[in-house]
């Protein structure tokens, strides 16, 4: 399965890398949130995890702008943020995203997160 | 016998009645010769003590009366002598004094030029006459009054800095005050008669958020508005208040506030994120030893810099609120610019270190401690933002009383926006390369504030993709450097 990680700190995606790593998957990244927008939409990922706060774009954008395009809209968007007020996450939600992690958050939760959704396509596969 | 009874009967009635009726007759020969002065007093058991007891009463009124007018006769001579009434050949004067509630406001004088006499009739009129006069006069003192305290209360409501709104029952604009139509645009006499609402139109973007009142110009404004009805004195709504404030100051600090909150959290949350992370899976998950290794690297880079960025707000709140304290002393920056670099030389690969400094440099007054942070931080900078490597020169001149320091690199350099912004608190650079560094975006604040706690000046130029140049000052000293080689 295809996934995405966007955040602009370099060691937060190889801890999403080691995470997953082993697993099949085929990890792409973005240090930005324009770059994440264009990897979406050029690579069409089955999920997408988003940091909030990132250079260019930010991750809330990012999330609309692939809800609204009905060709990258069923991807399964996941923010991850540093963000913990509950306004954050209310906006992260209200932008469409599918769920939200938290910073610190736990690598083997989101390894869980990321296979249920693996299990979920080849269901509706 | 007879003869003698008589006699006898005659000197009795002598000593009963004779005596005290001589006095009684001196006494009110007294009163009608004017003499209101002296008492009457008969100390006599009978009638005629009695007439004596009445004729002191009267004795006593008729004073009174007489010391009242003479009071009266007083004040008229004052008023007349006061007024063109004396002009006038009067030669009748009646004077009524206008009472209200005990308190005197005044005379009423009438004169005639012939000799008058007032009957019965005209001297009651004559009071009565008073009496309206002052009731009105009364009135009029309190309109006055009245008209005073309104002029007062409407200087107030014109010069308050807060504007205000007047209402009448309905919402309907009566009265807005300068500080008001500065804010909303609008003119009192435009607005005067509109309803409240088209006034003062309040934007809120979400429910119980802030509110904006949108100006007659569509501008914003964050205000704070407090309202109240206004009652007359038997309690009816006769209108209502409402003060508006301007709050952008306060609205700004807030967000100033919560934006820092919210950066310092991020930027903790970040490195505890990585420790976290790469710590669960280490104890967790089996990995092959060298990801084993890489992932406590990870969380060892990620204390050090949670430990910096815990260092440099402290740094950065020592400084705000003045705790943080020099200790200056004689310097020879040569040696500090040497001893600082050779970290740096030992663990740059790409980096070539180069210093360029004169024969004979004069002595700097500065904190060492803090000298040392200045130039590291710079040097450290320069490393960072030139990934490619090259050259990065010290260099140090005199300049009159100063000295200057420059650090020059040959790496990303930064666009004129950039620079702007750049030694404002938690400002980065928006760029991967800045990010990979991991700083704590408070480096160049601290920096900054350090060089001009020295009395000196800190600048920067910089040109993208050709290398940046950051240059300060330190004041030089004339005092000898103690047990230097220099």
């Amino acid at each position: 399965m295809k996934l995405l990680i966007a955040d602009d700190e370099p060691a937060v995606r190889a801890l999403v890398h080691v995470t997953l790593e082993g697993d099949d998957y085929e990890i792409l990244e973005a240090a930005d949130g324009v770059e994440a927008l264009e990897v979406a939409r050029g690579e069409a990922p089955r999920l997408v995890l988003l940091d909030i706060m990132m250079p260019r774009l930010d991750g809330l954008e990012v999330c609309r702008q692939l809800k609204a395009d009905p060709d990258t809209s069923d991807i399964v968007v996941v923010m991850l943020t540093a963000q913990a007020q509950e306004r954050d996450r209310d906006q992260g939600l209200a932008a469409g995203a599918d769920d939200y992690f938290t910073k610190p958050f736990s690598p083997l939760a989101l390894l869980n997160m990321v296979e249920r959704v693996r299990h979920n396509q080849s269901g509706a596969d | 016998m007879m003869l003698a009874a008589l006699v006898l009967l005659a000197v009795w009635l002598r000593r009963a009645v004779g005596a005290p009726a001589d006095a009684l007759r001196s006494a009110s020969g007294r009163l009608a010769g004017g003499d209101l002065e002296t008492p009457v007093t008969l100390s006599v058991d009978n009638e005629l003590g009695a007439v004596a007891s009445d004729l002191e009463t009267m004795r006593r009124r008729l004073a009174g009366r007489m010391e009242a007018l003479e009071r009266l006769r007083h004040l008229s001579a004052q008023v007349v002598g006061a007024t063109s009434l004396q002009r006038l050949t009067e030669v009748a004067l009646a004077l009524v004094p206008l009472l209200s509630r005990g308190r005197f406001l005044g005379l009423l004088a009438l004169c005639w030029t012939e000799r008058h006499q007032l009957d019965r009739e005209q001297e009651a009129l004559l009071g009565l006459a008073g009496n309206q006069i002052a009731g009105a006069l009364e009135a009029a003192l309190r309109l006055e009054e009245a008209e005073r305290a309104a002029g007062e209360a409407r200087a107030v409501f014109y010069a308050i800095a807060d504007g205000v709104l007047l209402t009448d029952p309905f919402g309907r604009v009566t009265a807005m005050n300068r500080a008001l139509e500065a804010l909303t645009g609008w003119t009192e006499t435009d607005a005067r008669g509109r309803p409240y609402a088209e006034v003062l139109p309040i934007a809120t973007d979400q429910v119980g958020g802030p509110a904006d009142l949108v100006s007659r110009y569509g501008r914003r404004v964050p205000v704070a508005v407090s309202s109240a009805p206004i009652f007359d004195a038997r309690g009816r709504v006769v209108g209502g208040v409402d003060v508006i404030r301007d709050v952008s100051r306060e609205r700004e600090i807030d967000e100033v506030k919560s934006a820092l909150i919210s950066t310092v959290s991020h930027e903790l949350r970040t490195p505890l994120t990585l420790i976290h992370g790469f710590a669960e899976l280490l104890v967790l998950r089996d990995m092959p030893v060298e990801r084993q290794r890489s992932s406590a690297v990870e969380i060892l880079d990620a204390s050090r810099r949670l430990a910096r960025l815990i260092d440099d707000l402290l740094s950065v709140s020592r400084m705000e609120s003045g705790r943080l304290v020099l200790d200056p002393r004689p310097l020879d920056l040569a040696s500090v610019v040497e001893r600082i670099l050779s970290p740096f030389r030992a663990m740059a690969a790409k980096h070539t270190l180069r210093t360029k400094l004169p024969g004979s440099l004069p002595v700097v007054w500065g904190d060492p401690d803090k000298v040392e942070q200045i130039l590291t931080n710079l040097v450290g900078n320069a490393i960072k933002y030139s990934p490619g490597g090259g050259e990065v020169l010290v260099t140090v001149d005199q300049d009159g009383d100063t000295v200057q320091v420059s650090v020059r690199d040959q790496g990303i350099g930064m666009s004129p926006r950039d620079m702007g912004q750049l030694f404002e608190k938690f400002y980065r650079v928006d760029r991967e390369e800045v990010r990979r560094t991991g700083g704590t975006g408070l480096g160049l604040y601290i920096t900054k504030r350090l060089v001009e706690m020295h009395g000196g000046r800190l600048w920067a130029e910089s040109w993208p993709g050709v290398g940046s140049v950051f240059r300060f000052t330190l004041p030089t000293t004339s005092d000898e450097l103690a047990g230097s080689g220099r």
